[in-house]
């Protein structure tokens, strides 16, 4: 087996019981934890110390093992639930996902074996040993102390998935390691899964063996032997003793059908189960190959344990082979549009038909496969449930978190992308939005402050916000901060909408007071440049006194946009059509080429930017010229066009290395012609426009405004 | 009587032609014996197609048989527990039921 890949099932099977486990630490602040939730608090630290110690880390191992010893005290009941071992767990958890995290640094990994938490848990341990240990003292049963016993017995029920045969891995080869580990005393096949006839698929596993296994290492290494398919997989492993009580845990898979068969193979074996086959023999029932051995059936208390439950409604897809897919997709649409493109110039109708026929098909295999890529953005609100606690009771604040939308769908990459800016949001909604109580009770609110993380689709687009019913930002101060630190002049005339994006600027901060958790003047900027990456935009709404609201819009896709296709000369340019506002045809009386580098649009100054000059294309000016506006976050600026020639749908084709540094175009396309078309890179164009007005107004002092007025 | 003698190799990369085999031997013959004489390599894919097609023979009232069993198959049924169930059919008297 591939090391490199085990060891990236390893790491990504750890991050989804990280997760796991502390969505459930943090639920059950709210309600009572159920035995289901204990029992995937302990999978979790189980399976990560089982996983980790086929690799080899023992530092995890030895951590995990410790956590996974005060879960099972909770999973056994001989200790509450409680908010002091929510915490600590949730310490356990940070602390794992730490280690997971260093997994390349051997001599750090050992560091972190037994931090002061490894402490804490085992003094929790102890005092849960003392808390217990009195009140029964002489007890039949002797819970949590394992009889030493030589050679114990175990029962082994191995349901082997579906798909391991398929994975490379063979059942009968287990039984194999096992006899030469220990010694199989009996066994039964369980063929009762084999489908007649059309259904049986020869490379699906159907089958499953119980047996009699007597082996004196260590439960642990037993469990570790199925580590590889626990995934779909059912795997029993219990004392011998333990069978009879805890029966029902081989009986929860399977028909009827199967169950049966499982009863009938334990009483052959001679090992009582509490339950009584209704076959009253297998058919071929006939002396066992191995000796029998006389199992003890003695009952035991046992809580019910489960296993492994819920099988997985998902397919994990690599990411490589659902990029090809959408690639292909992408060369499926330029290829439908050449064929429309031909289609058209042919004048059949027919064809034309029969390919706008097919347009619409690829269409819906454009979207379907883009949805595939698409996944739930409550995997990233997930984590701030937790971060508005921590960062609350660290602040001494009282906040309730509400979450909503957290269904919307959004691309996979920009989900991971969006983490950060967004930790960052509501990290500052916390420390700078709400209020202390105090305040809060002086403005006639209610003291528990309320953050909103919202989801939603809109038009095309995603929308995000981080709202909080804090004070609002705080309008002078910025103003007089920006002023400060000479981002803006202090004659400066701007709006409000103006003066809250100041905060996007680098280096500003307005908290009177840097506090560890934000305010060190790091961030919003950081938080702007994340989201533009995404070619998205973020936007502010303050009421002032009744809060603020962050409202991020993103694409829904990176892949496949509408574009707007436009003509300067010979060659051809998209435009993203998000970013179009309108079209307007080039007044007579501007004549670009000269002083005149701005356009008066319903009195509104608007920067134009002349792509056939600022691209050097050097094609003769067209007879009629046309001017697309376009905008990006606040700013607008119109591109002087030839021709306009409407919507295209565009299959972003990203640039080679050596055009990496290229500020104006973001991207390349291919028509139906066949043609390649340059997509232009609006807010780099508007930036442009801008500073090049700016350069001009600077250079002729005066004649700011009445230069427009042409 | 059709006999169908198994490759020297039978894993799940063979499964697939192996079922296939097993699958047209159902269908030509009322009496089949699989002859494991040159067997030197099986898993529990082989074995789960064995079973199967025991199965199926007994449901169509036919009858299935393992002759000639290599070491390799015999360690493979031993160890599984499937010579319980494969047992009858290699002793040569097929199953009524």
């Amino acid at each position: 087996m591939n090391l490199d890949i085990a060891m990236q099932t390893f790491k990504e099977e750890s991050r989804e019981l990280l997760a796991e486990m502390e969505s459930i630490l943090l639920q059950v602040e709210a309600s009572e934890i159920d035995a289901e939730q204990v029992n995937a608090l302990f999978r979790a630290m189980h399976t990560i110390k089982g996983s980790a110690g086929l690799f080899g880390l023992d530092a995890i191992v030895h951590f995990s093992h410790e956590a996974e010893n005060v879960v099972d005290m909770v999973r056994s009941g001989e200790r509450p639930y409680d908010d002091e071992l929510s915490g600590l767990l949730l310490r356990c958890h940070d602390h794992v996902k730490a280690m997971l995290g260093q997994l390349d640094d051997a001599a750090a990994l050992a560091d972190m074996a037994e931090p002061p938490l490894f402490a804490e848990l085992q003094a929790w341990q102890g005092a849960s040993l003392a808390v217990v240990a009195p009140p029964e003292p002489v007890g039949e049963v002797q819970s949590g102390v394992p009889a030493a016993s030589l050679a114990p017995d175990w029962a082994l029920s191995l349901r082997f998935g579906d798909d391991v045969l398929r994975n490379g891995m063979d059942p009968s080869a287990f039984l194999r390691y096992l006899a030469v580990q220990g010694r199989i005393l009996q066994i039964r096949l369980i063929s009762s899964r084999l489908p007649s006839a059309e259904a049986f698929d020869p490379e699906t596993n159907y089958l499953r063996f119980e047996l009699c296994y007597r082996f004196d290492g260590p439960e642990q290494s037993l469990h570790d032997t199925f580590e590889f398919v626990q995934d779909g997989s059912q795997i029993v492993i219990l004392p011998l003793e333990e069978l009879a009580g805890q029966f029902e845990r081989l009986l929860q898979y399977g028909d009827q059908g199967e169950q049966q068969q499982v009863i009938a193979a334990w009483q052959q074996m001679g090992i009582a189960t509490g339950h009584e086959s209704t076959e009253l023999a297998v058919p071929e029932a006939i002396a066992p190959v191995v000796e029998a051995s006389s199992g003890n059936s003695e009952k035991s208390p046992a809580e019910p344990r489960q296993g492994k439950s819920v099988e997985s409604k998902f397919i994990k897809v690599e990411a490589g082979k659902l990029d090809t897919l959408i690639n292909l997709v992408g060369e499926l649409v330029i290829a439908g549009a050449a064929a429309n493109l031909l289609a058209r110039r042919s004048g059949q109708s027919a064809l034309v038909e029969s390919t706008v026929a097919i347009a619409g098909l690829v269409e819906q295999i454009r979207a379907g496969t883009l949805s595939m890529r698409m996944v739930q953005i409550g995997e990233t609100f997930g984590r701030f449930p937790r971060v508005v606690r921590d960062i609350s009771r660290e602040l001494g604040k009282s906040i309730s978190l509400q979450v909503s939308g957290a269904d919307t769908e959004l691309d996979k990459s920009m989900v991971d992308k969006l983490s950060d800016p967004l930790m960052h949001l509501v990290r500052n909604a916390i420390d700078h939005g709400i209020e202390s109580a105090g305040k809060r009770l002086a403005a006639g609110k209610p003291e528990t402050g309320r953050i909103w993380l919202n989801a939603y689709h809109e038009a095309g687009s995603v929308v995000i916000e981080v709202a909080d019913d804090g004070g609002g930002l705080n309008r002078e101060a910025i103003l007089a901060k920006a002023i400060a630190n000479g981002l803006v002049s202090e004659d400066s005339l701007l709006n409000d909408r103006d003066i809250y994006r100041l905060v996007f600027e680098a280096g500003f901060s307005t908290a009177e007071q840097v506090t560890s958790i934000s305010g060190r003047g790091v961030g919003m900027d950081v938080v702007r440049k994340a989201i533009e990456q995404m070619r998205g935009s973020i936007e502010i709404d303050v009421e002032p006194g009744e809060g603020t609201t962050f409202r991020i819009h993103l694409p829904l896709t990176l892949a496949i946009i509408d574009g707007f296709q436009v003509g300067i000369g010979s060659a051809t340019f998209i435009i993203p059509l998000d970013a179009v506002i309108e079209c307007i045809e080039l007044p007579a009386a501007a004549h670009p080429g000269q002083a005149h580098n701005c356009l008066n649009l319903r009195g509104e100054a608007l920067p134009l930017l002349d792509l056939n000059r600022f691209l050097e294309l050097d094609f003769p000016p067209g007879k009629r010229q046309n001017v697309v506006v376009v905008r990006y976050g606040e700013r607008k600026a119109g591109l002087l066009v030839d021709e306009l020639h409407g919507e295209f749908q565009t299959v972003i084709k990203p640039l080679g290395a050596l055009f990496r540094k290229l500020r104006a175009i973001s991207g390349s396309t291919i028509l139906g012609s066949g043609e390649v078309a340059l997509i232009l890179d609006v807010p780099a164009l508007i930036r442009h426009a801008v500073e090049q007005e700016n350069a001009i107004s600077r250079a002729l002092p005066g004649l700011g405004v009445s230069r427009n007025e042409s | 009587m059709s006999k169908l003698t198994l490759d020297a190799e039978c894993t799940i990369y063979q499964a697939a032609l192996l079922h296939q085999r097993c699958l047209e031997l159902l269908q030509s013959a009322d009496v089949m014996v699989l002859d494991c004489g040159q067997v030197i390599e099986m898993d529990s894919s082989a074995l789960q197609i064995m079973l199967w097609l025991q199965a199926e023979a007994r449901q169509a009232g036919k009858s299935m048989q393992l002759s000639n069993v290599s070491p390799a198959v015999r360690e493979m049924l031993d160890l599984t527990g499937a010579s319980l169930l494969l047992q009858a059919a290699m002793a040569g008297g097929a199953d009524e039921s």
